[in-house]
């Protein structure tokens, strides 16, 4: 069966529903694991947000946007105006608790980019403070 | 269990082809964090319908007259205000700082703004197939295939999108039925497309724009079709629809001018 080099963000020859979960990060520090599973079986406790850094500004993949359901940054970040991972961290756990009855952790990827990424769009505003889990690549 | 890796680069590299099949990829039965259903969420009488909006906006030329932003949005706020800010069982499992905190800013994301645009959302024709030059609603996003692109958050009433890919129809189509069966393609997309624009004045008073040659078209259609709103300010969201706004129902009342519904009324 063809596979692709985006795994599961983009499902190949089936009809099963997965949703993808940023689990962490490899020791090359490119390359990104996912958990794809249905989400209503979702089970993991950590979850991922990707950013790109460019020219000292934000973007976020519009394909994480679609991907990734149980979260939905850039509504929140530049449509509510939340500037703060901390702020966005709290929120979305909170979301988990009530929805999911889950406890997860939210942590960032931010990639450091040479050139301004296609598909993705600039956050607004958005600091990280010492005590966020950040992971800059 | 199934785990993937992906490397950031190659994601960083995405081609117009492989982010339509991320986008795709994406259909769900759940709506995802912070995004509206309509297949779980109840749209009754209280709402407003397609054939009332276009009767109010023939009203609004014959006689001039118009509604306030507070009658527009006042099923919002109750819903907002059930959903969101009141102290449910459900609601208290949010963290109170976060949950008054989001209330907030989720009211004046939708209540700030100057005016909407407003898309019909069709739950009575089943779609069967994808088809070109026509507009979904899929996964709070519109979208539609016209001129040899895939149009992302596309906004008929304006002609623009959010995101536009560069594939054939035909790759389109193929990948749909490769990762979708004729069921979950009825069942994840919704006809839709904006065909209104309310925009408030400066004392808050809305004035409906249509586009006038969709009118006859748009009459035929299920009289129960409701309508839903995105604010002008989110044009560039690519999932523009995923928080559609609800308006208020009117009816006619005694004189023959459309009213507000009021919640305690008797329909």
């Amino acid at each position: 069966m063809e596979s692709s080099k985006l795994g599961n963000l983009i499902r190949i020859g089936s009809h099963e529903i997965l949703s993808c979960t940023l689990l962490d990060l490899k020791d090359d520090q490119d390359t990104m694991r996912f958990l794809d599973v249905n989400f209503r079986n979702a089970v993991e406790k950590v979850c991922g947000i990707l950013f790109y850094e460019y020219n000292s500004e934000l973007y976020y993949p519009i394909a994480m946007e679609f991907r990734l359901i149980d979260n939905n940054v850039l509504f929140l970040l530049n449509e509510l105006g939340i500037d703060s991972f901390f702020e966005l961290s709290l929120l979305l756990k909170s979301s988990f608790k009530r929805e999911e009855e889950r406890e997860v952790e939210f942590f960032a990827v931010i990639k450091s980019l040479d050139k301004q990424p296609r598909f993705s769009q600039k956050i607004d505003k958005l600091e990280f403070s010492a005590s966020d889990k950040v992971l800059r690549v | 269990m199934i785990y993937s890796e992906v490397k950031i680069s190659d994601l960083v590299e995405i081609d117009d082809f492989d982010m339509m099949r991320v986008l795709f990829s994406s259909g769900d039965y759940f709506p995802g964090f912070y995004r509206y259903t309509l297949g779980t969420q109840r749209v009754g009488d209280e709402s407003l319908s397609l054939n009332t909006l276009i009767w109010m906006y023939f009203e609004q030329k014959m006689t001039g007259k118009k509604h306030h932003k507070e009658l527009w949005l006042d099923l919002q706020h109750e819903i907002h205000d059930r959903d969101v800010a009141s102290e449910t069982a459900r609601n208290a499992r949010n963290f109170p700082s976060v949950r008054k905190s989001f209330s907030e800013k989720m009211m004046n994301w939708y209540f700030e703004g100057d005016g909407f645009d407003i898309a019909y959302q069709d739950i009575y024709t089943r779609v069967n197939a994808f088809e070109s030059d026509t507009t979904y609603y899929f996964m709070g996003s519109l979208i539609r295939y016209e001129n040899g692109r895939l149009h992302v958050g596309y906004n008929q009433f304006q002609k623009e999108s959010a995101l536009e890919l560069r594939v054939r129809f035909d790759q389109v189509d193929k990948y749909l039925n490769e990762i979708f069966t004729p069921q979950q393609i009825g069942d994840l997309f919704l006809r839709a497309e904006i065909v209104a624009q309310l925009k408030f004045d400066s004392n808050d008073v809305g004035e409906l724009s249509f586009v006038e040659e969709s009118l006859d078209s748009l009459l035929l259609k299920n009289s129960e079709t409701k309508v839903f709103g995105a604010p002008f300010h989110s044009q560039d969201l690519p999932m523009r629809f995923a928080k559609s706004i609800r308006f208020t129902n009117f009816k006619r009342g005694d004189s023959g001018e459309f009213e507000a519904w009021q919640s305690d009324q008797n329909w």
